[in-house]
């Protein structure tokens, strides 16, 4: 018996410590351009990485992309919403306080695309509807106060804002939603043109 | 000895393994591009000396220039975030139940044992309220996220526990780094907290103790880096035949083999725990900078090199001294009260040492203090008239004051001088008087200079209470 016990309390334990996961994941961009860097600001189980260059965001996910030390960002990255009501995205802000922090914010759901600054609606782009499987590549191009929103090839928005430029996309998942986040790209603006 | 050596290191590099994916601090770096357009319209009139008919034919001379330039630059913010749900040096709990027949007596918290029974040979009595006692050195608990987000969830480890049921130490269970998991649930959100906090602990080793320890308790804290908890657990595991408890147990001996031994107890416990920090969540997410503080002074040592008149400790002989004690506190925590725009403190430590010279000396378990806290230069300097209270294991009386400069975040220095009325009383026992010096009683003045490390000032800008105004 008393071996028995032995046995159990370390296998018990290494269940436990299997459990001490990194909250941050390397994205690879598969162009030698350095690793994304992925934050996890939810808790674990709702976020997946798939494939080393993929990520599932799952209900309550919330998910901080980083490429460090640059802030004159292309952010692109295909969306597909697997299940609910769609997927929130913010641009020009930091994973510090990011609840209040002033932002871009991109709402794609089923009801449409709404573009928001510092908490005000600027522009309600019904027409551009999220659909369950039905992948959408989202550009969001900085170019100093200028912006692009770009859904599949089309603008669909360009703006000026006095929020400063940054290194990260927040993006988290509406009520109710999956999301798988594909071809995840964070370029300097020169980069990208580059890479074109 | 060897054995046990590589068994110290063994477990310092197994809990390293696991301490070193978690740190104190979280730093996050942000940059921020500030782009800022700039048009420079510049107006030039060339006009030649002399009249010119300006005309339908003959247009201005005037020009306009006009420059577009950007500017963009980079501001870089670096952030400091507290890592950890709850960091402590010490804890120490008197257990109620555990073992009538043998109890050991470690007294209220399970620090006022009786020092005259401080053996590995005493077998314990009846008519003690505390049997045993639970101590824990170094405490650290971080996060968990799991069940979906479920909040208030943590896991840690402690760098060593000691769960005695009683006198009879082959029962005692021990372990380096066991593993714990707990989860609060909290009934007051504001400091000093109060949760419910139910914890399941593993020590998976078989050396020196394999066991798991299931609790629930009731903790008040931290304010100040002090906390008091009422504990209700179970305690099973196992002490091998080889394990120190039972090499050392005087119920084992040549006709007797050491074997392995069974423990298993319920216990009931209270107990306090000092420089033990506690963080709920959202204070994960606020910058240190930004902390709430409730008190003028927290640290871990503080030294007093004093002169009282009586004879050196320093010196064997008859010759006169500079120096003749010394006064040591540790794990001090002085609490701003509600009293004089909070300038009146409660304090204590964790042991407090006043040696006013050879045989006139005394020491102090949690003894209570009370002050009234000045600053004088803010960030810099501030001064602490105060009186203590050691009742426990000698009682004395002691008034004093400090000036307490502030070197660094975390030494300071400075002079103090006091009065120091009491006796050692004979509670330490005939083995420990022997080694200590002599039982007496004493009066006197004394002067001396402060050092303290590891020791934290606060002013009225850090406390929270002083945010608003």
């Amino acid at each position: 018996m008393k071996r028995k016990l032995f046995l159990v309390l370390p296998i018990v334990f290494i269940f436990f410590v299997l459990a001490c996961k990194y909250s941050n994941i390397d994205l690879n961009t598969g162009k030698f351009q350095g690793k994304i860097d992925g934050y996890n600001l939810s808790g674990y189980g709702t976020i997946d990485e798939i494939n080393d260059n993929s990520v599932l965001i799952k209900e309550d996910g919330f998910y901080a992309l980083k490429k460090t030390g640059v802030t004159e960002l292309v952010t692109d990255l295909t969306v597909n919403l697997k299940e609910g009501e769609g997927v929130w995205l913010a641009y020009r802000c930091a994973s510090n306080n990011y609840n209040n922090h002033p932002a871009i914010l991109l709402n794609y759901s089923t009801k449409g695309l709404t573009i928001e600054e510092k908490g005000k609606n600027i522009i309600n782009l019904d027409k551009y509807k999220a659909r369950i499987n039905e992948p959408v590549r989202i550009v969001f191009l900085n170019d100093c106060k200028r912006y692009d929103v770009l859904l599949d090839c089309d603008t669909v928005y360009t703006g000026y804002t006095d929020i400063p430029n940054t290194e990260y996309l927040l993006v988290k998942t509406l009520p109710k939603s999956k999301v798988l986040l594909t071809g995840i790209s964070l370029d300097e603006r020169e980069e990208e043109e580059e890479n074109k | 000895m060897k054995k046990f050596l590589l068994f110290l290191l063994l477990a310092l590099m197994f809990s390293l393994q696991f301490w070193g994916c978690q740190t104190y601090s979280r730093t996050e770096t942000d940059i921020y591009t500030i782009s800022e357009l700039d048009t420079t319209t510049s107006y030039i009139d060339k006009n030649a000396p002399g009249n010119r008919d300006n005309g339908i034919i003959f247009s201005s001379s005037r020009t306009v220039q006009s420059e577009r330039t950007m500017v963009q630059r980079d501001s870089v913010v670096n952030r400091e975030y507290p890592a950890f749900i709850r960091l402590g040096l010490f804890e120490s709990v008197g257990l109620i139940g555990s073992g009538s027949d043998y109890a050991a007596g470690m007294g209220l918290f399970g620090v006022f044992p009786d020092f005259d029974n401080m053996r590995t040979t005493y077998r314990g009595g009846t008519g003690k309220v505390f049997s045993g006692g639970l101590y824990r050195f170094g405490v650290a608990e971080w996060r968990l996220r799991w069940f979906r987000d479920n909040p208030n969830w943590t896991y840690g480890f402690t760098g060593l526990e000691i769960i005695m049921p009683d006198s009879r130490i082959e029962y005692a269970l021990a372990s380096f780094a066991p593993f714990y998991l707990r989860k609060r649930f909290y009934l007051r959100e504001e400091i000093p907290y109060i949760a419910i906090t139910g914890a399941f602990g593993i020590s998976p080793l078989p050396i020196p103790s394999q066991y798991v320890n299931i609790s629930a308790s009731i903790d008040v804290g931290s304010i100040g880096g002090l906390n008091v908890r009422a504990y209700l657990g179970l305690a099973g595991g196992i002490n091998s035949s080889g394990s120190y408890q039972v090499r050392i147990s005087p119920a084992f001996g040549p006709t007797n083999p050491p074997k392995s031994v069974t423990s298993v107890f319920p216990y009931f416990g209270i107990g306090v725990s000092v420089l033990d920090f506690l963080n709920r969540v959202p204070e994960l997410y606020t910058e240190w900078k930004d902390h709430e503080h409730s008190s003028w002074d927290i640290g871990l040592t503080q030294l007093i090199l004093l002169n009282s008149g009586a004879s050196s400790i320093y010196k064997s002989d008859t010759t006169s001294s500079m120096l003749t004690g010394l006064i040591l506190r540790l794990a001090t925590a002085s609490v701003a009260l509600p009293l004089l725009d909070w300038k009146v403190y409660a304090g204590t430590s964790l042991i407090n040492f006043v040696v006013l010279g050879e045989n006139e000396w005394g020491m102090g378990i949690l003894p209570l203090r009370l002050g009234l806290w000045q600053t004088v230069i803010m960030d810099e300097m501030s001064v602490e008239p105060f009186i203590e209270y050691n009742y426990y294991p000698s009682e004395i009386v002691h008034i004093g004051g400090r000036l307490n400069l502030r070197v660094t975040e975390g030494i300071n220095m400075g002079i103090a001088a006091g009065y120091a009325s009491g006796s050692t009383v004979g509670r330490f026992g005939t083995d420990m008087m022997r080694q200590l010096g002599k039982q007496m009683s004493f009066s006197r003045p004394y002067i001396g200079l402060s050092i303290s490390f590891f020791d934290r000032i606060f002013f009225p800008e850090h406390l929270r209470y002083f945010k608003n105004k």
